[in-house]
């Protein structure tokens, strides 16, 4: 059958994909610490027909003959750009400006990695996730504090009673990765896992070794930049049909074809 | 048989091939880097044709032509074909990511070099990466090649650079923070036509002059979109299925000649 068929099906294949990222980037374009996708596309092997530098006549083809055989997915790489700040007020909540990503202890004793800083505190004034995960380094706010704060340099402060010094709990550490792209977002719940791609982790103070610092009472929100995935789209979806033309050529072709049989 | 159905066949073959050159453009009209391939349809030979006079009880054959006298007719085509499918270098559309290791190229003869198992590649593809070890990569994980031909490092004092810090100047210098890391090598070909895509968005360079130092721009924080055309491809799509309809028909009625030749040209009445 035609190459053209399978060709553009691979096109059609692609362009959904590159929708369904899309649709995933504008699903989380509210979600805190979030990190919009771009799909990536690399044209598929070229079939030689003719090879350049071979005699047809007199004459010797210049260029040669192929024929690409389609599209597929690279990859869908992770665009680590910094998300605009939003001001909550919640002492507990704390935004990354800059490079580096909160340590949380998941219930296996692994450690992941988030920019998502909208903090709690459990019932033993842990500070934890949204999801009750520990912060890493593991902090404690005594229950008879009267408000928490949380410094550029992750450090960690409580007023209790009786005291004019604010008493010093603790201090937030950030791990930086050399390939931010590499790390594996693959469990959801705004948590990134360590890969062989992504390298190992740096722990360092907030806002030293290139580090970024924190911003208490500010959360980070989605980089998914809305007019740019509704270009995407609209690209996608023209894509799409344009791919869906060439099937329909291709089809009639195939029809006209078959039909110009005399024996029927 | 009949001339003319093998002349029509060939003409609905390349209208054939043409579709299929058509539909990898558009399944690549999202592809980053993309250029184009074009097609090239020549005619296919000629004959010429003679009209042969014999001499009155002689057969006339190539050894002994016996032939009295040769006129000549005209020419005779015998098709079309497919003569090549350059590509087209234009430059694609630019699309701002504000990604800092994403970058595009301003100029549509120059190139990215990139290390391959089998050698050097070139691609106009920027959307690049940090591997972990802080090496300059593609998509694929291939180095990307510095102006002496060797692997870039951004990280040259381990984990130590941001990302979002890195400047890549419009010469192709990267820098941190004012401290120039190294330089990407942009290229370019004077013969074009050596350059033949392979898949993956790169090219290969088949010619035996190699690249040349190219002074095209680089443009940090964008990417180069595919130079498909949408319109000409929907406009070639219809040529190509009216050409091949047209062949067809054509097929039909040499076909149809045929037939009427095989049972009522000496029929007995």
């Amino acid at each position: 059958m035609m190459r053209a068929l399978y060709t553009a099906a691979s096109g059609m294949v692609a362009q959904q994909y590159n929708m369904d990222t899309i649709s995933n980037n504008l699903a989380n374009v509210d979600t805190t610490g979030f990190k919009g996708n771009l799909a990536h596309f690399q044209d598929l092997i070229y079939q030689q027909i003719q090879a350049p530098g071979s005699p047809i006549g007199a004459s010797i083809v210049p260029v040669g003959q192929q024929v690409g055989l389609g599209v597929k997915v690279g990859s869908s790489e992770k665009e680590f750009t910094q998300g605009s700040l939003v001001q909550t007020g919640n002492s507990l909540d704390v935004a990354v400006e800059g490079d580096g990503f909160f340590q949380v202890t998941m219930p296996d004793g692994t450690t992941a990695y988030t920019r998502d800083g909208s903090f709690k505190e459990d019932a033993n004034g842990a500070i934890v996730t949204a999801d009750g995960n520990f912060l890493q380094p593991q902090i404690t706010i005594p229950q008879n504090a009267i408000s928490v704060g949380i410094g550029p340099d992750g450090t960690v402060t409580a007023q209790v009673p009786g005291s004019s010094q604010p008493q010093q709990l603790g201090q937030i550490t950030l791990a930086r990765f050399v390939n931010n792209a590499g790390l594996s977002p693959v469990g959801g719940n705004n948590l990134y896992t360590q890969t062989a791609a992504s390298g190992p982790p740096v722990v360092t103070q907030p806002g030293l070794n290139g580090a970024g610092s924190l911003q208490g009472g500010y959360l980070e929100n989605s980089n998914v930049q809305v007019v740019n995935e509704i270009v995407n789209m609209i690209v996608a979806q023209r894509a799409y049909e344009a791919n869906s033309k060439s099937i329909g050529a291709a089809d009639q072709m195939l029809s006209t074809a078959v039909n110009m049989s005399p024996f029927q | 048989m009949v001339r003319g159905i093998y002349t029509a066949a060939s003409g609905a073959l390349v209208a054939q091939s043409m579709v299929d050159n058509v539909a990898n453009n558009l399944a690549n009209v999202n592809t980053s880097g993309f250029k184009q391939t074009l097609m090239q349809i020549s005619s296919a030979g000629t004959l010429n044709i003679y009209h042969l006079q014999t001499k009155p009880g002689q057969t006339p054959n190539r050894a002994t032509p016996g032939v009295s006298s040769a006129t000549y007719v005209g020419q005779l085509g015998t098709g079309s074909q497919v003569y090549d499918t350059p590509e087209n270098f234009s430059q694609g559309a630019l699309q701002r990511t504000g990604n800092p290791l994403d970058v595009a190229l301003a100029g549509p003869n120059a190139f990215f070099a990139v290390q391959t198992p089998q050698g050097v590649r070139y691609t106009r593809d920027g959307q690049f990466l940090q591997d972990a070890n802080g090496n300059l990569t593609t998509q694929d994980g291939l180095s990307v090649l510095n102006a002496q031909g060797r692997p870039i490092n951004l990280q040259p004092q381990g984990a130590g650079a941001d990302q979002s810090t890195i400047a890549i100047a419009s010469d192709g210098t990267i820098s941190e923070q004012g401290r120039v890391i190294d330089r990407l090598a942009v290229v370019q070909f004077n013969n074009l036509t050596a350059l033949r895509p392979q898949g993956d968005n790169q090219f290969v360079d088949t010619g035996q002059a190699g690249p040349a130092a190219s002074t095209a721009g680089v443009q940090q924080g964008t990417l180069e979109k595919s130079n498909g055309n949408v319109v000409r491809s929907m406009v070639d799509l219809i040529t190509a299925e009216r050409w091949f309809d047209a062949n067809e028909r054509v097929i039909k009625n040499e076909d149809d000649a045929t037939n009427l030749a095989i049972t009522q040209v000496g029929k007995s009445q």
